[in-house]
């Protein structure tokens, strides 16, 4: 009798964008669910054939607004590997630094939204506030807070200030604090744990035929992580843990994101302290007046997932014949009907929360 | 239970007392920015060209070079198309624009939005506030940390810039518009510009 | 002296005042006689209206400063500055400019109804909320006469009409001819349903304590020890179903903002969501104020009485006990406060669960401890030591069963 369609939709405080999650209630369990994406597309891939690379560059930094310079890196990277070169050690190692620092900066935001959609508003203070910090390096290296522009064909922009070591290092023993503060505010609270556990359950064999990628992926059981599978820049010389999960539910989404986030930090010191010197950019690089006539497919880990490009050269100009972006989230969200049924309404925040939606990736 | 979220708020709560929370008041309180910070653009007129060096970079078309005098050209900037990417500031050979830091730049009508050279080169380079943003780091129980370094020797005409731009970089490549100019025409006129400062080393 | 008697010795002077300025300015002698002869048939009428506004007045401005108390200290809990908007400059004040801000700003909206939305009930849902916690207020004293009337069954009507509001939530929600406002409603509905009954319950073991349901003799039969010692207990039941009954986090499910956008208020604009949020910060000092009547003392000090003589003569004893009750209130409204800032929110098949299987238990085993006692122990009555005991070692022992059993599951 009480059977409707409730429209969870594009206008909604919880859905971190925008995007439509249908579902048909009967009461408050929730026997079937629809999503409905595409009202933040921009074209970002067809104003990649436009666009010669540099000039497409600071569009990359827009494609996901909590974690740009993830997507910029892997869009260098596939540029690299389409033109074959290697940018030298010491730019790799600040990327890692700036890819690390991107993660912290992401998973911030994340567990902010997360505990503000189940009514901890202290959290996504705290959060926001620790997520300062992180911005404050971002604006002292590359010269904004969000979209930095950094990475470079063949190197980055500039080389570390002075003093930027000792502000980094600074930040990391404060983010280590912080950490401890939110398993006690969240992590120790029963309320939380009562909210979290059970909730969402992605049994690993439905996560992955369905394509869950990243901390979704691991959360359900799975040690999987494309920084140890096919390692890029320097991560095959870091030293760093894969947290996982046990059940896939949103308990273990946290956990796992929380994990991530001290490994970052462990990540970021090891960088920092290894860094060679060197240049910073090839030195005397030019880009080709064409590209080549290949096509590439380059995948990296992005806070949310496995993110991956495929761009295509053709060889009679300098810009991309296609360029098509591989979002981790798209399919995180295309997703989440397979396993919500049997959910509550109340569980619906915490169930998109734990898919971390960033729309502009989704949509591009 | 519910015992450790509870002590932690009132925790907070009694710090707060004898440490400031971590609020800025803005607009009362600002704060100091770092000298990359990519804010409005400021022309300087004696080491401008008009060589359009900037206006070829520029990702969404937002410069324009216009005519101020008998054969003096000087860029003019769309804020409202800009992406504050930096572009034209390495782009440029000599250093004539850099950015500042203001970052208030609301205006009531579209066509303010265009800036034109003369408003460029009044643009002041604001970077001071009241509050350095290692507030939370050294506010929550860091040491001191040593100060911003400061605004890096800009050298004279002609030459680079040590601390933000430097030798090597391919920028001088991507002055390309891709629309209307032939590519192979624009390549050659930047190699022109771009011979003469390493020339002048 | 209580407040009518007062009042009504104010209106008397007043009157007798209007009456000699007649009497000089030259009106005729009738008129003043049917100025009296009107006194003597609205004397009773008017100090009643008098008191009644003045209590009213208090209850009111309390709310505006509960509001302000609360801005501000869940900020600062936070670790941040809340509302620096104030009165001496911005920035620089106690930010108590951004209320009236707010109010004005609801004032001026537009009212909407949606489409197809039942208009009456939709109009009549809030006035009923706010109306039902008025009411309220008329039956709380805040000192032994200053009431606008202590009732001599305060404690029941109090509860009674206090539990009429989620009605009205219930009935704004259905009205709205929205999904969202009616899963609200809906919530309501089952919070009301699950924790109303714990709530009446451990008003039951104060009630055999203190021998009548008038709150003044309740407050008398404190002056020893106060209730709250003799009876933890029914005090933690009473916060937990006061929280859900006042409706906020953690038990803020009709409204909750993450999944239901406002919930049951989706629809209001200006003086509806004005009047909703009214009423739920004054059903919040109605809970405070019982909470304190029944376990705190009431009005009376905390401390032994004292008397400073004062450097102009005469002798100063002591706050007066109406500042000592609403300095009660604020304080537990302050720890309301505090448990908002840190914890989340509960689901609904969890306050279900909470309200049926936790408290109703916890609150049936202290009305049966406090009648085992009575009735078999009726001379320990006197010594509050033993009594203290013989409830708080139970109390305890429940306690630390439910932290191994999971309080909440």
């Amino acid at each position: 009798m009480t059977e409707m369609w409730l429209n969870m939709g594009p206008q909604h405080p919880s859905t971190h964008g925008l995007w439509d999650l249908l579902v048909r209630v009967d009461g408050e369990t929730i026997k079937e669910a629809v999503t409905k994406i595409g009202y933040l597309h921009r074209g970002v891939e067809k104003i990649a054939e436009n666009r010669t690379i540099e000039k497409f560059l600071p569009i990359n930094d827009r494609l996901c607004y909590v974690a740009n310079s993830s997507w910029t890196t892997l869009f260098v990277m596939s540029v690299e590997e389409l033109l074959e070169v290697v940018p030298p050690e010491r730019a790799q190692y600040i990327r890692v630094v700036l890819l690390e620092l991107q993660r912290l900066a992401s998973h911030l935001v994340w567990l902010g939204a997360y505990c503000s959609d189940m009514g901890l508003l202290t959290m996504i203070l705290w959060a926001w506030r620790d997520r300062e910090p992180v911005l404050d390096l971002f604006q002292f290296l590359t010269g904004a807070r969000i979209t930095h522009n950094f990475p470079r064909v063949g190197g980055v922009r500039n080389d570390l200030p002075p003093t930027f070591k000792e502000r980094t290092l600074k930040v990391m023993d404060y983010l280590d604090e912080r950490f401890k503060e939110y398993d006690k505010i969240c992590g120790q609270s029963e309320l939380f744990q009562m909210r979290t556990m059970g909730i969402g359950v992605l049994p690993l064999e439905k996560a992955i035929s369905l394509g869950c990628t990243g901390p979704v992926l691991r959360a359900s059981g799975l040690e999987q992580d494309v920084r140890k599978e096919a390692p890029y820049l320097v991560y095959d010389k870091l030293d760093f843990k894969v947290p996982t999960g046990r059940n896939g539910d949103g308990w273990d989404r946290y956990t796992v994101r929380l994990e991530e986030m001290r490994q970052s930090v462990s990540l970021v010191r090891q960088a920092l302290a290894n860094m060679p010197e060197g240049d910073y950019i090839i030195p005397n690089f030019k880009m080709p007046k064409v590209l080549p006539d290949r096509a590439v497919y380059t995948r990296a880990e992005d806070p949310r997932g496995e993110g991956a490009v495929y761009i295509v050269g053709d060889g009679k100009t300098n810009r991309p014949y296609r360029l098509k972006i591989r979002s981790p989230t798209y399919v995180h969200l295309l997703a989440i009907p397979h396993y919500i049924q049997g959910a509550r309404i109340s569980d619906v925040p915490i169930i998109m929360g734990g898919a971390d939606p960033c729309m502009a990736e989704v949509d591009r | 239970m519910i015992g450790r979220p509870l002590w932690i708020t009132l925790k907070y709560l009694l710090r707060g007392i004898r440490r400031r929370p971590a609020t800025v008041l803005y607009p009362f309180e600002k704060i100091r920015l770092p000298y990359q910070w990519r804010g409005l653009h400021r022309l300087d007129d004696g080491r401008c060209t008009g060589c359009g060096a900037c206006s070829r970079s520029c990702p969404n078309i937002c410069i324009e070079m216009v005519q101020v005098a008998e054969k003096k050209k000087r860029p003019s900037i769309d804020i409202g198309r800009c992406l504050f990417c930096g572009y034209c500031v390495d782009a440029c050979p000599f250093s004539a624009l850099h950015m500042t830091g203001q970052y208030e730049l609301a205006v009531f009508s579209r066509e303010e939005l265009r800036l034109s050279p003369e408003a460029l080169m009044k643009v002041e380079d604001v970077r001071e506030g009241t509050i350095d943003e290692e507030l939370w780091v050294r506010a929550y129980g860091g040491e001191e940390i040593p100060a911003w370094p400061p605004v890096p020797e800009k050298p004279g005409r002609g030459k680079k810039d040590e601390g933000k731009k430097d030798e090597g970089k391919k920028d001088e490549g991507k002055k390309d518009e891709g629309k209307k100019e032939d590519v192979n025409k624009a390549e050659g006129k930047m190699d022109a510009v771009k011979r003469t400062p390493e020339a002048a080393r | 002296m209580d407040l009518y008697s007062a009042v009504h010795g104010l209106v008397n002077w007043l009157v007798g005042g209007l009456l000699w300025l007649f009497d000089s300015i030259g009106f005729k002698g009738p008129v003043i006689q049917f100025v009296r002869w009107l006194y003597g048939w609205l004397e009773h009428t008017i100090t009643v209206a008098v008191v009644v506004v003045l209590v009213l007045v208090i209850g009111l401005l309390m709310v505006v400063l509960m509001l302000w108390i609360e801005r501000k200290l869940i900020g600062r809990l936070a670790d941040r500055r809340a509302t620096m908007l104030g009165f001496r400059g911005i920035g620089k004040g106690t930010g108590a400019i951004q209320l009236f801000a707010d109010a004005i700003k609801l004032f001026v909206k537009e009212d909407l109804a949606p489409k197809g939305a039942d208009k009456h009930v939709f109009t009549a849902g809030p006035s009923i909320l706010v109306a039902s916690s008025v009411l309220v207020l008329v039956a709380i004293p805040m000192s032994n006469g200053f009431a606008a009337s202590d009732l001599s069954d305060g404690l029941l009507f109090a509860l009674a009409v206090f539990a009429f509001a989620p009605f009205a939530v219930f009935l704004s929600g259905w009205s709205a001819n929205s999904k969202y406002t009616l899963i609200g409603g809906m919530r309501s509905a089952t919070q009301m349903i699950s924790c109303e009954i714990p709530f009446l319950l451990s008003t039951a073991g104060v009630v055999m304590l203190a021998g009548s349901f008038k709150l003044s003799d309740i407050v008398a039969a404190q002056g020893d020890l106060w209730f709250v010692f003799l009876q933890p207990v029914a005090f933690a039941v009473y916060l937990v179903a006061m929280i859900s009954e006042i409706e906020r986090i953690p038990f803020d499910l009709p409204e909750a903002e993450a999944e239901l956008v406002e919930g049951w208020q989706t629809e209001f604009s200006g003086l509806k969501f004005a009047f909703s949020m009214m009423a739920g910060y004054i059903r919040g000092y109605v809970g405070c104020a019982l909470g304190v009547i029944l376990f705190f003392g009431g009005w009376s000090s905390p401390v032994p009485a004292y008397s400073l003589p004062l450097p102009w003569g005469g002798e100063f004893s002591g706050p007066v006990p109406e500042l000592w009750f609403l300095i009660k209130v604020l304080l537990l409204f302050m720890f309301l406060v505090w448990v908002r800032s840190a914890l989340g929110r509960v689901r609904v098949d969890q306050i279900v669960n909470i309200g049926w299987r936790r408290l109703l238990p916890l609150a049936v085993f202290n009305l049966t401890l406090t009648v085992a006692l009575f009735a078999f122990a009726p001379e320990l009555e006197s010594n509050n030591l033993v009594m203290g005991a013989a409830f708080f070692v139970p109390a305890l022992g429940l306690i630390l069963m439910f932290w191994k059993w999971g309080w909440f599951k």
